[in-house]
């Protein structure tokens, strides 16, 4: 009897751990419609009252709408679309690299992808460029500092600590890349090129048009949907080389496809709206936080928070102030006291 | 089936590390591989499991070189069991022991409701279902060891490459392990094992192989080959084998 008991009782418990799984996706939920929310708290933002009233007569005629229109299609929507890109971008970039070097401190800003963008971008402000142009240097750049980063830690990781020696690298690579940022202002035209440089790398959303999405929406996506699909390949990478090969993962190929896909995202958002720092490290931790490890929730997950938390990063970029505050400034001024927090509570240091 | 290792050699840099060794394992056979520190069983999974090249002889499973099979098709031949370890992250134990069905899985693929019915079978079999929604990073390493045996038997493999799966372990899960050890030799599966203990290989081992300075030193059913004489070759100290009953012999090392 009271072994039966006993058994009812576990089945119980079995039931409603399984229930607990098959919920697995309500966070998800949760996460989209609080981002679905921010985008519309996002467009009442502004100087300009468009009342949710006429919102409708808006969305249905655009071409009549008069001022309210310009105001909510041309002016909020398309910086709202680029904010959502961008930390999107960034938060499933740094998620990505995070499982690829099995390390929760890493991301686009330490292993020198930003820094090596951002070189990129100003190179091809300097050299007059176009947004495209600009696109592909800092993409070049990027992925030539992330690859700097990871061979010079390959040779040295033998004598030492290897997560410990990527991170040191990636600083190095970073302040090398920034340096040549600050050589690129030095030679810059005093009078129009060094403000847009420097404006730029402050991070802003301000200057976006329509096009500037359009043109970013493609290499972003080439970058997010393999990422995305390969989900469960950086769950098997995050149990390091040897035993996810052993498991029947094709690591050479997924390493590869992970670096380009993840470095595409960061540079093409730096590419957009300068050095927004810090949004690929805090908010895959955030995510982790809410949703766990697993990257099947994990990657859809960083991807809604990063583009919920760069509307609202953005929202107060365009608010607290008469002139707006650059949006590399806020992200910073928020992201670092984090990572302190991070490594207060992470018990193990670095890993 | 059969997995057989052909006169494998390797070395880093000039320096030889396995040299001509030998052995083969059918299903249902446990085959224990001793020897001391640095003697080159490590080197010798490695390669077996293809992390790493040979430079000379073959691995062969039915006959078949292994050599340039693609890492998933090995891994749907052959299962491994790593040291109980601690990732960066704390997963569940459930997805730990589905990342198994990663070879049986396209590229772009993510595990089904089937595979999920296949990992909670293998954790059942091994007796840490209820473990399934615990952290492994929280779990004792005498479970964790537990759930990647599981793992790998959900990965459906021939054959079980376990690296000193009772190492770090206390002396009951040592023998729990020991104990799942042979009942999955009883599965039909071809168990290949290295340890540091000569005793555990007469708990559970159809046959002995020694290595010593990366040459096979010995092989042969446990009886045959854990002898006072071999041990003490192969790893330098004096030890006596004592028979406690019929069928049951011990190891006690010489304290002076």
């Amino acid at each position: 009897m009271l072994v039966e008991s006993r058994q009812v009782g576990l089945a119980v418990m079995v039931e409603k751990k399984r229930a607990r799984v098959h919920w697995a996706g309500a966070p998800l939920i949760v996460l989209g419609l609080v981002f679905l929310a921010t985008i519309c708290g996002s467009l009442m933002l502004g100087r300009y009252d468009v009342p949710l009233n006429t919102w409708w007569s808006v969305l249905v005629a655009p071409e009549h709408s008069g001022i309210p229109g310009i105001v909510l299609l041309q002016v909020r929507l398309p910086r709202i679309l680029a904010g959502i890109l961008i930390g999107a971008g960034l938060s499933t970039s740094g998620a990505a690299y995070q499982g690829l070097f099995r390390n929760p401190m890493v991301s686009p800003d330490i292993l020198g992808a930003s820094a090596g963008a951002g070189f990129g971008a100003a190179a091809g402000i300097l050299l007059g460029f176009g947004i495209v142009g600009i696109q592909c240097t800092s993409f070049a750049f990027g992925l030539a500092a992330v690859l700097l980063t990871c061979a010079a830690a390959g040779r040295l990781a033998r004598s030492g600590d290897p997560i410990l020696t990527l991170v040191l690298v990636g600083i190095l690579v970073g302040s090398v890349f920034t340096a040549l940022v600050s050589l690129a202002k030095y030679v810059a035209d005093p009078y129009s090129k060094l403000p847009a440089i420097t404006f730029w790398l402050m991070g802003s959303l301000a200057g976006i048009h329509v096009c500037d999405v359009r043109f970013a929406l493609v290499p972003m996506l080439i970058g997010l949907v393999p990422l995305v699909l390969l989900r469960w390949n950086l769950n098997v990478l995050s149990f390091g080389e040897e035993e996810a090969r052993a498991l029947g993962a094709a690591t050479g190929k997924l390493r590869w496809i992970i670096i380009f896909c993840a470095t595409l995202l960061t540079a093409s958002a730096v590419s957009v709206a300068g050095m927004v720092g810090w949004v690929g490290l805090v908010i895959p931790h955030l995510a982790r936080m809410i949703v766990g490890p697993d990257y099947r929730v994990l990657l859809p997950a960083s991807l809604l928070l990063g583009g919920t938390y760069m509307l609202l990063v953005d929202d107060l970029a365009r608010s607290i102030y008469a002139t707006e505050i650059p949006l590399g400034i806020l992200t910073s001024l928020v992201g670092a006291p984090f990572f302190l927090y991070l490594l207060m509570r992470t018990r193990r240091g670095w890993a | 089936m059969r997995l057989e290792i052909e006169r494998a050699n390797f070395g880093y840099g000039g320096k030889p590390v396995v040299e001509d060794v030998s052995l083969s394992l059918d299903s249902g056979d446990v085959l224990c591989l001793l020897g001391a520190n640095g003697s080159g069983k490590t080197t010798l999974f490695k390669a077996i499991l293809g992390l790493l090249r040979l430079n000379g002889g073959r691995i062969l499973v039915d006959g078949a070189d292994t050599a340039a099979w693609p890492q998933r098709r090995l891994a749907r031949t052959l299962a491994y069991v790593p040291q109980a370890h601690t990732p960066p992250f704390p997963f569940a134990v459930r997805d730990v022991v589905l990342m198994a069905r990663t070879a049986h899985l396209g590229l772009f693929g993510s595990p089904s409701r089937r595979d999920a019915v296949i990992a909670e079978d293998a954790m059942e079999t091994l007796g840490v279902s209820h473990l399934a929604h615990a952290r492994y990073t929280e779990i004792s390493s005498g479970e964790r060891q537990l759930v990647l045996i599981a793992r790998a038997m959900a990965q459906q493999s021939e054959f079980l490459i376990m690296d000193e799966p009772t190492s770090n372990l206390d002396f009951g899960n040592q023998v729990r392990v020991l104990r799942r050890v042979k009942e999955l030799a009883g599965h039909k599966l071809g168990l290949l094992m290295t340890t540091h203990f000569p005793d555990h290989a007469f708990l559970c081992a159809s046959t002995v192989a020694v290595l010593k300075a990366g040459k096979l030193l010995a092989m042969g059913r446990p009886e045959e080959v854990i002898t006072q004489q071999q041990l003490e070759c192969a790893y330098g100290v004096s030890v006596r084998v004592v028979e406690v009953e019929a069928g049951l012999r011990v190891c006690v090392p010489g304290m002076n």
